[in-house]
């Protein structure tokens, strides 16, 4: 088996594939504003036309290093390129002015550490996991896919109720087409194309990339001028990182991770609750947001190691754990594989090799991440006017690439814009995205529960599991708006 | 403001989902939950959370100037759409609109190079680099999606001449 999976996962294609992706993701990840979930979101449709470990190798390698390549432009310019380096922004900038090159070392080697992490805690929990979700009936499904609902509605705790209409949204976009239990046709305005209901990948390119094209191009135009101060010894950071701060980084790969894996939860709120917990524990808390390596080194840890831990609901349960993992569930899809337990019994060398890869793509980040320092300041100076109009296009061929169908073209853009408004407005996105996914497993599960039970509602608190799982669930839908009252009351 | 507006716009998605399932059955058969019975309980919670909107902002705005704060809020929305960065949205959203509807008649590659030039140089870039940037961006799209990764472009309704 073990030389199987290497012998897969060294194929050149497999190599080159993720060589590409990781530079892909790092001129996205890199450029303020573009994040990436878009680049996945754009990624996903060209993987289709690849065999299923080339393509599901892409979206890992690339989401990986967008997220460390989002830490560049904030030790450079003081602006995040993903949300996700928001938590290190002030500190790795005020390093960054006097040691750009060794600040971005330290940020790597932290990144490419808190990934593996994540990565081994992914490679061992899972299938243990997968054991334990076999027994699963549809009265666990039902409230297991309600929590990740209802923490759809937590990620949005500044205005739950906002979160609760993004929800809403979401889900009314998914009962678009044949309904899966009777086969009724719903909200379809006679139109044969929605029949199959909104396709899902052009629907995730239109609500993440094209509110981002408006965002890009409504603001003014600025040109970043960067210049790499050379270091005399460059690792020197990142080695003085290694020696003093090993519980903090080991700490906060591990509050990554299991951020990560909480559905809805993102690499962005793992960054910021690592360094929330990072600030308490240290015995410097004051230099923390003034230049501080050991905040750098616990928000750039927890990210990385987020991206890995998204993937444990989603391999074991179906239930993405962020974003990416979100767009990724619709790759996984096309390939014929479908999340779950079964998955590992089913697909067993291919998940080892998925799992060999998530070790390798963050490797390989070591080389790539290298590469994209040197080039850094070339990267930030590409004008938005050029970028805008390009991607614009990768959208369009993304969303016909699915089904060759120009319908899904005009999905795209109607929920793009729609997303665009959304976000104005404050309605979380990744609420949309999560009800779109977990709405119709919901629906299902809650009406062939009854079906089963012939309209008995005690069979949802029937198992000892399915009782904790609902607690779970409601206690999170409540949650939110006890803390909005207790702040609106103070 | 914002907060009133996603409260009448949760009110509005409610009564329309309401309207959406008048045809179908909330239960069917014995009694099992019917296809609009899911769309139903959305469209409940969407008119109860764009009435708690609609009269948290209200009381809100009352406690802080009533009327004339929401004369002021009123005409705040109307610069809006004399605001640059909305209107620099809308020109790109009425291009890549023109963009799309153009695309079955010419095909992929001559409208999205067409869709590039013009875009760079509404946003300030020179006619001439535009040019040349639209032309290699196409050209390398081409060789990469279509000749290396075999996907599939729309192709025009007068067949495929020089430009798919």
């Amino acid at each position: 088996m073990f030389f199987e999976v290497l012998q897969m996962i060294l194929q050149p294609n497999v190599l080159f594939a993720i060589l590409i992706a990781e530079f892909f993701g790092v001129f996205i990840g890199a450029m303020p504003g573009l994040t990436a979930t878009m680049a996945t979101a754009l990624l996903v449709p060209f993987t289709y036309f690849m065999d299923p470990l080339t393509g599901i190798s892409m979206i890992i390698a690339m989401a990986a290093v967008a997220i460390f390549a989002g830490d560049i432009p904030a030790v450079l310019l003081k602006i995040p390129g993903t949300p996700a380096s928001a938590a290190q922004t002030l500190d790795a900038y005020v390093l960054g002015r006097t040691k750009p090159v060794s600040t971005l070392y330290t940020d790597l080697t932290c990144s490419v550490i808190g990934g593996i992490v994540g990565s081994l805690i992914l490679i061992f929990t899972s299938p243990v996991l997968a054991e334990f979700a076999v027994n699963f009936s549809s009265v666990e499904y039902f409230w297991l896919t309600l929590w990740g609902l209802s923490m759809a509605v937590v990620i949005s705790a500044e205005k739950p109720i906002k979160g609760v209409l993004g929800v809403i949204i979401g889900f009314l976009i998914a009962t678009i087409g044949i309904e899966p239990v009777y086969g009724y046709v719903r909200f379809t305005f006679g139109r044969v194309e929605l029949l199959g209901g909104i396709s899902f990948i052009p629907a995730m390119i239109g609500l993440f990339a094209v509110p981002e094209l408006l965002r890009q191009i409504s603001r003014p135009y600025e040109r970043y001028e960067v210049q790499l101060l050379k270091s005399k010894k460059p690792y020197e950071m990142a080695l003085t990182a290694l020696s003093k701060f090993k519980t903090t980084i080991t700490r906060s790969a591990l509050i990554g991770t299991l951020i990560g894996a909480l559905p809805g939860a993102g690499a962005d709120i793992a960054a910021w609750t690592s360094y929330g917990v990072t600030k308490r524990l240290s015995k410097k808390p004051e230099e923390l947001g003034k230049g501080s390596l050991e905040g750098v080194v616990a928000a750039t840890s927890a990210n990385n190691a987020a991206i890995s831990g998204a993937w444990i609901p989603l391999l074991v349960f179906g239930i993405p754990g962020d974003s990416i993992t979100a767009i990724a569930l619709g790759a996984l899809m096309a390939h014929g594989l479908r999340p779950g337990p079964m998955l590992f019994q089913r697909h067993g060398t291919l998940i080892t090799a998925i799992f060999a890869v998530f070790i390798l793509a963050n490797l390989l980040m070591l080389l790539v991440g290298y590469i994209s320092i040197k080039l850094s300041s070339n990267m930030l100076r590409i004008p938005r006017n050029i970028l805008v109009p390009l991607i614009a296009l990768f959208c369009v061929i993304g969303s016909y690439a699915v089904n060759n169908s120009l319908f899904d073209v005009w999905s795209m853009f109607v929920l793009g814009i729609l997303g665009y408004f959304m976000e104005r407005l404050g309605i979380p996105i990744p609420s949309v995205v999560l009800a779109i996914i977990l709405g119709p497993m919901v629906e299902f599960n809650f009406i062939t529960t009854l079906m089963k039970s012939d309209l008995n509602p005690l069979i949802f608190v029937s198992r000892p599991i399915s009782i904790a799982l609902a607690v779970l669930a409601l206690f999170t839908w409540i949650l939110p708006f006890i803390r909005t009252r207790k702040n609106y009351r103070r | 403001m914002k907060d009133i507006i996603v409260g009448i716009i949760s009110l509005s998605l409610g009564v329309f989902i309401i309207m959406l399932c008048r045809d179908l059955p909330i239960f069917i058969a014995k009694g099992y939950p019917g296809p609009s019975f899911f769309p139903l309980i959305l469209s409940s919670i969407s008119l109860i959370c764009g009435l708690v909107l609609v009269v948290r902002s209200y009381r809100g705005m009352k406690m802080s100037g009533g009327n004339a704060n929401l004369r002021q809020n009123i005409k705040l929305l109307g610069n809006l759409v004399k605001d640059i960065p909305v209107r620099n949205a809308i020109k790109f959203i009425v291009l890549m609109a023109v963009y799309i509807l153009l695309i079955p008649h010419i095909g992929f590659l001559l409208t999205s190079m067409l869709f590039m030039f013009i875009v760079q140089v509404a946003y300030g870039v020179s006619m001439s680099r535009a040019l040349t940037i639209s032309f290699a961006a196409i050209l390398s799209i081409y060789l990469l999606f279509i000749v290396v990764l075999k996907v599939v472009v729309p192709e025009p309704i007068l067949g495929t001449l020089v430009f798919r």
